[in-house]
C-alpha cells in the first residue's frame, strides 16, 4: 500500500515538473516585448473634379484645367479660377502630396517631361493652388511625390488647385490616358 | 484501484494541458483592441467577392459588416476612408513579428475594388529614417486587392517581419501603406497610413 502511494505521489510530481517546463521557457522571453500602438484616426478626402477630358489636342499647345479653361487671371491665382477642390474629411490635420505617371496608350504612350520643353511624345504638366504667384511659379508634375497641400484642417479643411498641360510633338494620333495621384497623410 | 489510477492520469493530463499553453510572443496591443487574425508570412492574396458583384446596392438592403463603430464612422459612412493614420511599433528586432489590421471603408453605393500597397515616402517623422530598400520584403499585406461591398468596412492584416540575423541600418525608420479605390479617374486618391518603427 505504502509503495502504491509513493508511486502515485511520484506520478503527480512528474506531471507538475512537465507542466512547469513550458512556463519556464516563457519566463526566458525577452524582457521587453514588441509593442504596437495606434489611435483610431481616420483619413478621408474628396476631390471635386476627378476627370479631365481633353479630346483632340494640337502639338506644342498649352491646355488649362481651370474653371474658364484658360490661364488664371488675375494673378496670384484666385480660388474662383481653380478647377477642383480637395476637402479633408478625415479626423486629423493632414497634408496632401501629388505625383504623376507616364501616359498609357496602345503603342506610343507619352512620357512626362519635367523641364518645360516637351519633345517627341512628351508632355509637361504643371499644377498650382490658390495663391500661386503666377503661371511661371506653377510646379512641374513628376513621377515623385511633392507636397501640394499642407495642414488641411480635420473634418472640412479645403484647398483649390488647377493644372495645365503643354504638348510636345506626336508620332501617333492614338488616344492617351494619364493619371495624377493625390496622397493624403497625417500632418506632423 | 483502477479508478484512482484513472483519476491520477486525468490530473496529469490536465496539468500538462495547462503547462503547454503558449504565452503570446507576438506584439502586445494597446487600445483599441483589434481582433488578431492568424496569418502565415506568405499571405498576399487576391480577394474575390463571395457573391457576384451587383452594379448597385439593392435598395433597402444592408450590406454585410456595415455597422459603424464610432461617431466618426457614422459621419463618414458615405465616404471612402482608411484608419488608422499612424501605427507605432516599438522594441522591434530582427526575428520578431508585428501585425496590425488597417480598416478601409467603401463609401460608394457599388462594389468597389481597392488596392493596399507598401510605399516609401520622402516624408518622415523627425528622428526617423526612411525605410531601407529591403523593407518592402519585410511588409506583408494580407489582401492587396480587396473588393468591398457598398458601405462595407474591411480589416486588412499588415505584418512586419524581419528575418532573424538581418542587419537593420537605422534604429528608427518609417514606411507607409497606402489604400485607395482602383478607378479609371484621371485624378486618383490614396490614403497613407504612417508606420513608425523603433528597433531595440
Amino acid at each position: 500500500m505504502k509503495k502504491l502511494l509513493r508511486i502515485r505521489w511520484l506520478t503527480i510530481l512528474v506531471a507538475l515538473a512537465l507542466a512547469l517546463i513550458p512556463a519556464g521557457s516563457a519566463m526566458a522571453l525577452p524582457t521587453a516585448d514588441v509593442t504596437i500602438t495606434a489611435t483610431p484616426e481616420y483619413l478621408s478626402m474628396t476631390n471635386s473634379e476627378p476627370t479631365w477630358v481633353m479630346n483632340a489636342v494640337a502639338e506644342a499647345t498649352t491646355y488649362w484645367w481651370t474653371v474658364g479653361g484658360a490661364a488664371p487671371s488675375p494673378e496670384p491665382f484666385e480660388a474662383e479660377d481653380m478647377k477642383s477642390t480637395v476637402t479633408n474629411l478625415g479626423s486629423v490635420i493632414s497634408d496632401v502630396k501629388i505625383h504623376g505617371h507616364d501616359f498609357t496608350a496602345a503603342t506610343l504612350p507619352w512620357a512626362l517631361d519635367i523641364d518645360g520643353s516637351p519633345g517627341s511624345d512628351n508632355v509637361t504638366i504643371k499644377w498650382g493652388i490658390t495663391g500661386t504667384t503666377n503661371v511661371a511659379a506653377m510646379t512641374f508634375l513628376t513621377l515623385s511625390d511633392v507636397e501640394i497641400m499642407d495642414s488641411l484642417a480635420a473634418t472640412d479643411g479645403t484647398e483649390k488647385w488647377c493644372m495645365n498641360l503643354l504638348t510636345g510633338t506626336f508620332t501617333s494620333g492614338e488616344a492617351q490616358t494619364g493619371i495624377v495621384t493625390l496622397t493624403i497623410f497625417k500632418h506632423v | 484501484m483502477l479508478k484512482k489510477t484513472l483519476v491520477t492520469l486525468a490530473v496529469m493530463g490536465l496539468l500538462l494541458a495547462v503547462g503547454c499553453t503558449q504565452v503570446p510572443v507576438a506584439a502586445q496591443r494597446e487600445e483599441p483592441v483589434v481582433p488578431k487574425t492568424a496569418a502565415s508570412l506568405d499571405l498576399i492574396a487576391t480577394a474575390t467577392p463571395a457573391t457576384p458583384m451587383p452594379t448597385e446596392a439593392e435598395p433597402g438592403k444592408a450590406s454585410f459588416n456595415t455597422e459603424p463603430e464610432s461617431d466618426i464612422e457614422i459621419r463618414l459612412i458615405n465616404q471612402t476612408w482608411a484608419s488608422p493614420a499612424e501605427v507605432k511599433i516599438g522594441n522591434f528586432y530582427p526575428g520578431a513579428r508585428a501585425e496590425w489590421e488597417i480598416k478601409i471603408h467603401n463609401g460608394n453605393d457599388i462594389w468597389t475594388e481597392f488596392f493596399v500597397s507598401y510605399m516609401v515616402s520622402d516624408e518622415k517623422r523627425e528622428g526617423y529614417a526612411l525605410a531601407p530598400v529591403e523593407a518592402k520584403d519585410w511588409v506583408i499585406i494580407e489582401d492587396s486587392t480587396p473588393v468591398l461591398a457598398p458601405k462595407e468596412t474591411k480589416k486588412i492584416l499588415v505584418v512586419l517581419y524581419i528575418p532573424e540575423g538581418v542587419a537593420v541600418p537605422d534604429k528608427k525608420w518609417e514606411f507607409w501603406t497606402v489604400a485607395g479605390e482602383v478607378s479609371a479617374r484621371a485624378v486618383q486618391i490614396q490614403m497613407a497610413t504612417r508606420w513608425l518603427v523603433s528597433c531595440r
